[in-house]
């Protein structure tokens, strides 16, 4: 008996404008399917914003795609994909399978009630697959990220070590349920839907801007929206294989916090002493390390705990007062540890991750990739594009750089990480 | 200018709002700006244009020297302002641009790459031109 045949395309624009850049990514991707496709990823840089909106990219997209072709994606800080390594324009993967059903999921309020809005995006993904009979569970989740808060007088800084920093903190919690302003609590979503969806393999990462932390978008079918989670449901006979690899090593410098807020966002304290204080003294660093570039050194040192048996990063993002603000959460209580990267430990990563996986048979490859590996790799991330390139040679592949990823393999403990790697192909 | 493809290449990487200015240049000569010749550095260069301008030239002794032995990039900061050097391989030129110094770096580096390319693929082609109109 034949096998059914699977395509996947992946297609991109680099056009500034937002409706001719929707139509050329839809347009370049459908060129390579002889069939309609069964879903569409659709990813772009911020760019579009400030070109047209990305109502009329929408519009674009949707001059050329199928009607009714499930549709989810959002604004990252960049993308890679059989074509190069980019930080502006869009891109696209569709596939194309008889034996796979679909559907997409949404969850408004991510900010607000990441619980509610994680269920309400299970919810549709389990009532719309309950009739299929494929054996296989997989979902990709794309949630918003965290919004650094405009604070008048002060703007959009990184370290702010004013006296009203307390109050500052207080405010965010406020702000985050009130205006979703303020962590994206990505978390509490990921470990909503892998209760939800605890039969599914997951993979998942945020939206972002131009990684100034002040704005994104995620789409939805023909919708733009902000403050959700999009989900992907299939149900498929394919198979895959999940891994991620960090390039992280220990360095055996350890830290416990003892007091958190911003819904554990933010240390407050590590081991009873102030923590920026305590961090310094472990790091060795003088207080003048903290200046608008401290983002770009603290990428190379992140924090980490373990969840089960999985290292879950935590890049430092601000500084608040006397505490260390993170994107995603930081456990109380927990012994966290400073792990060190470099360059060529990040870059080796993606070769071990790669290495793991066999060659024959596979389809087509999906990356979540972090935006701190790429702001700390800069344009050394082409030799990451080389690799994974020479990899997945004439095979469809697509990355995105997300401003935090999510694994769940079923069974297991769900994380939500900072600067990995993951790979998932399938086969 | 208004045709040149290269200067069509750097108005693209003038989009960005953190590249402040873009030109291919190479040491006393700025070879091609942007198109649009009036608006192609954004006016918050213009005060400090001229330290820039004068320290772009001392890095440009440093290209000239190592350029042939594998030197692929330089850069400085200068006050607010990050100026990074692409030079083309084998040459005295660059591609120059001009950035605040707290950009996201790592993300106009990637641009910045893929602009080099697009150059060197445009030189490339006038070069094949050139060579079947002898």
């Amino acid at each position: 008996m034949d096998e059914p045949e699977l395509e996947a395309a992946v297609g991109m624009s680099r056009k500034w404008d937002a409706r001719d850049a929707g139509r050329e990514v839809i347009g370049s991707t459908l060129s390579k399917l002889n069939t309609k496709p069964n879903f569409l990823l659709l990813f772009s840089t911020i760019h579009y914003e400030k070109h047209g909106g990305f109502g009329e990219f929408l519009n674009g997209v949707w001059e050329v795609l199928p009607e009714d072709t499930p549709l989810v994606g959002g604004t990252v800080v960049g993308f890679m994909n059989n074509y190069g390594c980019y930080t502006r324009g869009a891109t696209a993967l569709a596939i194309s399978y008889p034996n796979m059903d679909v559907a997409v999921g949404v969850g408004l309020n991510t900010k607000r009630n990441p619980e509610e809005a994680a269920v309400n995006c299970a919810e549709m993904i389990k009532e719309n697959l309950k009739d299929s009979v494929y054996p296989n569970k997989f979902l990709i989740d794309i949630t918003s990220s965290g919004i650094i808060p405009n604070i008048p007088g002060i703007g959009r800084k990184k370290v702010i070590r004013s006296k009203f920093g307390d109050v500052l903190l207080k405010t965010l919690n406020t702000t985050c349920k009130r205006l979703q302003i303020g962590p994206g609590r990505e978390d509490e979503i990921i470990d909503v839907l892998s209760k939800e969806l605890s039969d599914y393999d997951i993979i998942g990462g945020s939206t972002l801007d131009d990684n100034r932390w002040e704005r994104n978008f995620q789409f939805y079918n023909k919708e733009v929206l902000t403050n959700s989670v999009i989900a992907l449901g299939l149900k498929t006979d394919l198979k895959w294989k999940l891994n991620s690899t960090f390039g992280l090593n220990p360095t055996g410098i350890k830290m416990r916090p003892s007091k958190t807020t911003l819904f554990d966002c933010a240390i407050k304290k590590i081991e009873n002493k102030p923590a920026v204080n305590a961090y310094l003294e472990k790091m060795g660093w003088s207080e003048d390390f903290l200046d608008e570039n401290m983002y770009r050194r603290t990428l190379f040192y992140p924090i980490c705990y373990k969840k089960g048996e999985t290292l879950c990063p935590r890049v430092l993002a601000l500084v608040i007062k006397d505490a260390l603000v993170f994107t995603n959460k930081a456990l109380k209580d927990k012994d966290m540890e400073l792990y060190s990267a470099s360059g060529s430990s990040l870059i080796n990563s993606v070769k071990e991750n790669l290495d793991k996986y066999e060659e024959e048979h596979l389809k087509f490859g999906f990356i979540v990739s972090c935006c701190a590996r790429l702001e700390a790799l800069g344009d050394a991330t082409f030799k990451v594009h080389e690799i994974i390139s020479n990899y997945y040679k004439n095979i469809p592949f697509l990355l995105f750089f997300a401003s935090g990823e999510d694994i769940y393999k079923s069974g297991e403990t769900p994380v939500r990480l900072n600067e990995s790697f993951n790979v998932v192909n399938f086969y | 200018m208004q045709n040149d493809p290269i200067a069509m290449v750097l108005d693209d990487l003038l989009k960005f709002d953190d590249i402040l200015a873009c030109m291919v240049a190479r040491q006393n000569m700025i070879s091609v700006m942007p198109s649009d010749d009036t608006n192609s550095f954004k006016p918050e260069i213009n005060q400090i244009w001229d330290i820039i301008h004068r320290a772009m030239n001392d890095v440009f002794n440093v290209i000239r020297e190592y350029s042939q032995t594998g030197l692929a990039e330089m850069e400085f900061r200068l006050q607010n302002y990050e100026v990074l050097f692409y030079v083309f391989p084998d040459t005295e030129n660059a591609l120059v641009a001009i950035i605040p110094a707290f950009a996201n770096k790592g993300l106009l580096e990637v641009e910045m790459e893929n602009t080099r390319r697009e150059i060197l693929a445009v030189i490339d082609e006038q070069g094949k031109s050139q060579l079947a109109a002898v």
